[in-house]
């Protein structure tokens, strides 16, 4: 949640600085924000690079039901997602579905997104996928008392291994704490490949 | 966007290979805040440059609101759904 608070001011602070005029020229004239997102996606890679084995160790002692629960996580919010284009005819459902599918990992997913569909529809994923992990945190309790002990979990998307995952443990219990781990590093692994699967239509 | 695929896939190689350089490793986790706060400092500087957007910007907000409110019903209606059917059995079981 620290960390969270830490990295949206420093988005505030560029809204701030850009409105005051306070910004050296050259940072307005150039674009460096291809070159930072190719430096973060390789980052990002080493970081899953080194732990994949792990990863695959920790699926071949998971029971083949835990392995449902990331991917009803996916399929739920896309679907859920899919409703927007009804309320909202002028919003694509490729748009809906490019925002939703960050997963609450709403760095790196709007980062993509500005790269690829600009910064309207950047600005909004960062947005929405601030506010999921905001409402899960807020809503983990009643989740869990109507929805079940997986609510929360789904809720908080990628966000389950790190931020939310307090919160969770202490909704519904310890013995969760595993599988909320696993659903987050699985959903952090795939939000980059996912979001430019539904962009490259 | 390939370049963004490739530079995704070589740093999944470069870390498979350097996974037991822990100092390595540190360094390129902490390599990840930075980029991540120059990157939101960035789409934040494209914001407040265009006052376009920026008119727009309770509209955004609000359509990420909803957004935000139909991912999550729709993992926890599914989720529900998936602890009914293969959770909730064997917990009771346990706490027999």
């Amino acid at each position: 949640m620290k960390s969270s608070l830490l990295i949206f001011s420093f988005f505030l602070l560029g809204i701030v600085m850009a409105q005051q005029g306070w910004l050296p020229d050259f940072l307005l004239e150039n674009d460096f924000s291809s070159y930072a997102l190719y430096a973060l996606v390789f980052l990002v890679g080493i970081g899953t690079g080194a732990d994949i084995k792990q990863s695959f160790m920790l699926i071949k002692t998971m029971h083949v039901r835990i392995l449902l629960v990331p991917f009803t996580t996916v399929i739920g919010t896309l679907l859920g997602v899919s409703i927007f284009t009804l309320i909202a005819p002028s919003f694509s459902l490729q748009d809906s579905l490019a925002v939703a599918s960050g997963l609450g990992y709403y760095s790196l997913s709007s980062l993509y997104i500005t790269e690829v569909k600009g910064e309207t529809l950047g600005v909004i994923a960062l947005l929405a996928n601030l506010i999921r992990e905001l409402l899960s945190l807020v809503f983990t309790p009643a989740m869990a008392k109507y929805f079940g002990k997986l609510a929360p979990i789904a809720s908080a998307g990628a966000t389950s291994m790190d931020t939310t995952l307090p919160v969770i443990t202490k909704a519904v219990g310890k013995q969760y704490a595993m599988l909320s781990i696993f659903h987050g590093t699985i959903l952090s692994i795939l939000v980059p490949f996912l979001v430019m699967f539904i962009l490259s239509f | 966007m390939i370049e963004v695929i490739l530079f995704l896939v070589l740093g999944i190689l470069l870390g498979y290979f350097v996974r037991k350089k822990q100092r390595f490793l540190s360094i390129s986790n902490r390599l990840v805040s930075i980029s991540i706060y120059a990157l939101l400092f960035l789409l934040g500087v494209a914001l407040g440059t265009n006052s376009d957007l920026l008119r727009q910007l309770p509209k955004l907000g609000g359509y990420a609101f909803v957004l935000a409110v139909l991912s999550i019903l729709g993992s926890i209606v599914l989720a529900a759904f998936l602890y009914r059917k293969m959770f909730k059995k064997t917990e009771e079981k346990h706490e027999e």
